[in-house]
């Protein structure tokens, strides 16, 4: 007998302040306005609006998202973005991401193919031959 | 192309390099460097000079400008002060940049208004070239959509205090979006 | 053995200071100071003094030259400036324009 395969669609997880699960921005949402949260967050649609939270973020390729900062954990870009990061852990830039603004993070890494215009600060010495650095 | 030309590990040079030819840096170098060729920068090299070439790979350290006409590759280890401007910028887990990063052929049209304000907002941080550069070819023809933009990004700090609300608190909604993807996708799909 | 090559198509506006071996075979304007050997191949252009140890030259050096070992200067060589070096090989159909200086 074949067995009757079911679909359960589930809506994705509205963004909930305080919940450790992971919250997903589907590719059909739209948001303006801020969010923040302790979990991590993944945004497959589009935002407008700053964006805080504990965990890692995710912004998707397809993607877009415009805000003046970005804070998380650690942040990994497949898609578009207009606005800073702050991360506290490493920020990826993948192939298809497209990116305006400033970098902050532990380790910053740039996949080849990506369109980045901005500024990388990255905390480290130079070596004493390259005296004191600007 | 000529054999290789490379900069042992117990060279200094302080001088201008140029030539059509590839470079290998181990040592250390001072002043300019430009070629047609490939550059590449060891791990044990120390570089304090502006950079240009047709491809350039960086495992050391660097004190200055890079500017390639293909690419630009950042190895584990490399550590650069400095801008970085190439069509393709690869940077991996492990390279350390302090400075602005382009990945755009110099004088090309930027892919939407944030570089334009990001070059203004960097004027204070970076050398007078790069803010010549940047800010004068780049912000002319986007002076007008730009302008709104600015002042937004000036007042950055007391915005980002600003609690917003779902509603949209912000005093006008800012035409980012539209403005990406017609400034964005319409150059990156041209250029694809 | 390390060595720093200087190829064919680049040229060096500037100081060079090596603690190793050097082979110019493009074009060095200034200073060239080197720990070990130097060797000017043919078709490099060397417009500077020239200090080091063992100097082989078969190009071009316009300078003066100092050497702590030996200076060969193979045929083809165009040198104009003086020479200071404990022995020195001048080849036939090598160009030589100014004073040697053996004693060191």
């Amino acid at each position: 007998m074949a067995q009757a395969k079911t679909t359960v669609r589930h809506a994705p997880p509205p963004v909930r302040s305080g919940s450790r699960d992971a919250a997903v921005l589907g590719a059909s949402v739209r948001i303006r306005g801020r969010i923040s949260g302790e979990g991590d967050l993944s945004i497959l649609g589009s935002v407008e609006g700053d964006v805080s939270v504990r965990g890692d973020l995710t912004i998707g390729d397809g993607a877009r998202v415009a805000s003046e900062t970005l804070e998380a954990h650690a942040v990994t870009i497949a898609g578009e973005l207009d606005g800073d990061v702050s991360a506290s852990g490493p920020v990826r830039l993948a192939s298809t991401a497209r990116v305006h603004g400033d970098l902050k993070g532990s380790e910053i890494s740039i996949e080849e193919g990506a369109q980045f215009a901005g500024r990388l600060e990255a905390d480290f010495e130079l070596p004493a031959a390259l005296g004191k650095a600007r | 192309m000529a054999g290789a030309t490379i900069i042992g590990r117990d060279t200094r040079i302080r001088a201008r390099v140029t030539g059509a030819s590839d470079v290998e840096v181990q040592g250390h170098l001072e002043g300019e460097l430009t070629v047609t060729g490939e550059v590449v920068i060891d791990a044990t090299a120390t570089v304090a000079a502006d950079v240009r070439g047709r491809r350039i790979v960086v495992r050391g350290a660097v004190k200055g400008d890079l500017n390639a006409e293909e690419s630009i590759r950042l190895e584990d280890g490399a550590r650069v002060v400095g801008d970085i401007r190439a069509p393709r910028v690869a940077i991996a887990p492990g390279g350390l940049v302090r400075g602005y990063v382009e990945t755009q052929a110099s004088g090309a049209k930027p892919a939407a208004v944030k570089s334009a304000a990001s070059a203004a907002r960097h004027t204070t941080h970076t050398t007078p070239t790069h803010a010549a550069h940047a800010s004068a070819p780049k912000a002319a023809p986007h002076a007008p959509a730009s302008k709104p933009k600015l002042a937004h990004v000036a007042t950055k700090p007391a915005a980002s205090h600003r609690g917003l609300t779902l509603a949209g608190g912000k005093a006008a909604p800012k035409p980012v979006v539209p403005v990406l993807k017609k400034g964005t996708k319409a150059a990156l799909t041209k250029r694809r | 053995m390390a060595s720093t090559v200087i190829g064919a198509n680049i040229t060096i506006e500037g100081e060079v200071i090596a603690d190793e071996d050097v082979v110019v075979q493009g074009t060095i304007r200034g200073k060239l100071t080197a720990k070990d050997g130097v060797v000017v191949e043919a078709g490099a252009v060397v417009e500077a003094d020239v200090s080091g140890g063992p100097m082989t030259v078969a190009g071009q050096v316009t300078g003066n030259v100092t050497s702590t070992d030996r200076v060969e200067l193979q045929s083809g060589a165009r040198v104009i400036g003086n020479v200071k070096a404990a022995r020195i090989t001048i080849a036939d159909g090598a160009h030589f324009k100014g004073n040697v200086d053996m004693d060191v």
